[in-house]
């Protein structure tokens, strides 16, 4: 279980899309809009809860954030990358 | 190229069909991640860090302009505009949904392509050197073998669960490895004796990963012939005898390196005394219908035009003499050249092309080269058949496409794997640091005057950009959740097979590009003439000169203490891995 305060992650099954579980129990593309949860237990739920929806998301996970103004920060790379993309420019033609 | 026959064609339309169902009862939750996983696995769809990631298999490299436009068109409908060429002569989408993934399926199949075997512990597609059928060094075209190699292994019942992935390699140039034989779980080296007969050198258990090692010749001279009763031989013992208990112990290098190689020998030649002259082995009919296929490109009777070569690469137009001194080789055909397109850019992933490059590259070797090119697991394309005529012309347009880079074998041809940019696997990142050095090093005549280096850089311990086998070699580890970077020296993945050293303490992130910079000034300043190449001088010289360089403030005062701890601090990964 990861440490706290966290955020319960996934990928949409259909989509492959990163999707980070809501305080009122959506799935949201976006980072900043995710639960922060403070509590073993209620991470356990939230985590158990995902598990029963395979055919939306697959391989629920929680990873441990700090929050700065309000919003939650990964503490690690891998996470910070996988919020917010690869940290260099797709490529494009030139 | 090879031509699928009806069975061939209706094996990839049958999988399509059977994927096609196994996606829709995965997404109609009638079945879970965990028994869904294996079959996208056996599919070539593996979940990255942002999205599902689909690896598609090009036999020995070879593609026609037909399917790279079906890649184009893969890339533009169901991915984000861009293909990335893997170390192992596939490519790869970054971002495909699983919901579309059968319809790409039938979109390749139409193409005569596909996914199979492309993960999973299974032989995998089987890789050659990249001038196969083309160099002049080479004393016969290894492709036939790859492809009978690729019908034996295709839905071998016996082989669809191994230990662990199985990857096979051929060269047919016995002088010049280019297909990285020795790092192969087999390696397979055409060799002809003092009678003119033809044979094969048979080399097992090579490797990188977290064990890495030179493979063991097994075999000296196996009749041509015997091919698929020996492979199949070495493949029941690895069946029977490979570590199933342990991830990271079961490739077959380590249960060759634990028996060692006589007893190994010997296990095979007890398993293929039961089957040799057997029904396994292929007749020479069927051999030479499948060599039919391989038919050489409608070459023009014309000069040798070596001597034009030379003078291109010394013309007024610098920018084009450095790239046919640089981007070209002699063909064995006179009148003929074969050109590397380097997918490495400054600035550019490596390997990375758009759906617009792909679509260009097709057309242009449709009018250069009859609609053939190559990925080579330099990560790289090769035109094989160009005539030495068209050379300016095709130069001038690949100008604007962002694909003349005069860098092929020089410091910035850099093999980089995606590293955590992409890889869930990933301890680092490793293209950011591939585009500092092509940043650094943007200056082709300071490339020439290095010469020829590689430069490998893999983000994890699994070594997809098969680090230890660069002359230079970068491994992302990872420092309590900070990026740091092994440098290694003295790696090479050729007849000369070396694996890389670990110089020192770790670099973080800021400092890894300084630190190669300073060991390339160090070589410019200790080899002997010009003509001497990095690895020579290295080889001449030691690890130490480069140490004092790579290392200038050890005996000052010593390294940082998080540098130092991060070298041996290697995060464990999980062994599925990505990048190839
Ligand atoms: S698993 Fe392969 S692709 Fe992924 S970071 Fe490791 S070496 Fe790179």
């Amino acid at each position: 279980m990861a440490a706290l305060p966290a955020v319960v992650t996934a990928n949409e099954t259909e989509t492959g899309t990163v999707v980070y579980r809501t305080p009122d129990g959506r799935l949201s593309p976006n980072l900043s809009e995710a639960w922060v949860v403070e509590d073993a237990e209620r991470l356990e739920a939230a985590l158990a809860e995902l598990q029963t929806q395979q055919a939306i998301v697959c391989d629920p996970y929680a990873f441990p954030v700090k929050v700065e103004a309000g919003v939650p920060m990964p503490l690690s790379t891998r996470e910070r990358i996988r919020s917010q993309g690869p940290t260099v420019a797709l490529p494009r033609a030139s | 190229m090879y031509q699928y026959d009806e069975i061939d064609q209706r094996l990839v339309e049958e999988r399509a069909a059977q994927f096609r169902g196994q996606v829709a009862r995965r997404l109609a939750g009638e079945i879970t991640e965990d028994e869904f996983k294996p079959l996208r696995l056996q599919n070539g769809v593996y979940m990255q860090l942002h999205a599902y990631m689909l690896r598609i298999a090009i036999p020995y490299g070879f593609l026609t302009s037909r399917r790279l436009r079906r890649l184009a068109h893969i890339a533009r409908t169901y991915d984000k505009g861009y293909g990335h060429l893997s170390t192992r002569q596939n490519i790869q989408f970054n971002w495909i949904k699983l919901v579309d993934v059968p319809d790409i399926l039938d979109e390749l199949a139409d193409v005569q392509m596909h996914s199979i075997q492309t993960s999973g512990n299974c032989i995998r597609n089987t890789t050659a050197d990249a001038y196969a059928g083309v160099a002049r060094d080479e004393i016969e075209d290894p492709r036939p073998w790859c492809e009978l190699i690729r019908q034996w292994s295709t839905f071998h019942p016996e082989f669809a669960f191994l230990p662990r992935k199985f990857k096979i390699a051929v060269t047919g140039a016995p002088d010049e490895d280019r297909a990285a034989v020795r790092f192969h779980d087999i390696g397979l080296r055409i060799l002809e004796n003092a009678e003119g007969q033809r044979g094969f050198e048979v080399i097992v258990g090579g490797g990188l990963g977290r064990t890495p090692l030179v493979g063991e010749v097994i075999h000296e001279f196996l009749p041509q012939a015997s091919l698929i009763s020996y492979l199949e031989a070495i493949l029941r013992v690895y069946n029977l005898f490979g570590r199933r208990d342990n991830k990271f112990k079961a490739r077959i290098k380590i249960l060759v390196d634990a028996l060692g190689a006589a007893e190994f020998k010997r296990l095979v030649d007890e398993e293929w005394a039961l089957i040799k002259d057997s029904a396994i082995d292929v007749t020479e009919e069927e051999l030479e219908r499948i060599r039919r296929y391989f038919i050489p490109a409608a070459y023009e009777e014309l000069p040798s035009s070596d001597a034009r070569l030379a003078s291109f690469s010394l013309g007024k137009d610098r920018a084009f003499g450095q790239w046919v001194r640089n981007n070209t080789r002699h063909h064995k055909v006179p009148g003929y050249t074969i050109v590397t397109i380097a997918v490495k850019a400054p600035g550019q992933p490596p390997g990375d092309l758009t759906h617009e490059q792909m679509d260009a590259l097709a057309d242009l070797s449709e009018r250069y080269t009859q609609g053939r090119l190559v990925v080579t697991h330099a990560q790289n394309l090769v035109l094989p058949d160009v005539k030495t005529e068209d050379l300016p012309a095709l130069h001038a347009e690949l100008l604007p496409l962002g694909l003349a880079t005069a860098n092929a074998g020089k410091l910035t041809d850099i093999i980089c794997c995606p590293g955590l940019d992409y890889c869930t696997l990933a301890n680092a990142t490793s293209i950011p640091i591939a585009e500092a050095i092509s940043a650094r090093f943007d200056d082709v005549d300071y490339l020439n005057d290095i010469g020829d280096v590689s430069l490998k850089m893999s983000g994890c311990i699994n070594a997809c950009g098969h680090h230890h086998i660069g002359n230079i070699g970068v491994l992302g580890i990872d420092k309590r959740g900070e990026e740091f970077y092994q440098l290694m020296l003295g790696g090479a993945p050729g007849n000369d097979a070396a694996i890389g050293k670990i110089l020192g303490p770790a670099f973080a992130k800021h400092e890894i590009v300084d630190a190669v910079d300073r060991v390339i000034q160090r070589y410019l300043t200790l080899r002997e003439s010009p003509d001497e190449p990095f690895i020579d001088a290295l080889r001449r010289v030691g690890l130490e000169p480069f140490k004092e360089a790579a290392y200038p403030d050890a005996k000052k005062d010593k390294r940082p203490a998080a540098s130092a701890r991060a070298a041996s601090a290697t995060t464990v990964a999980a062994p599925e891995t990505q990048g190839t």
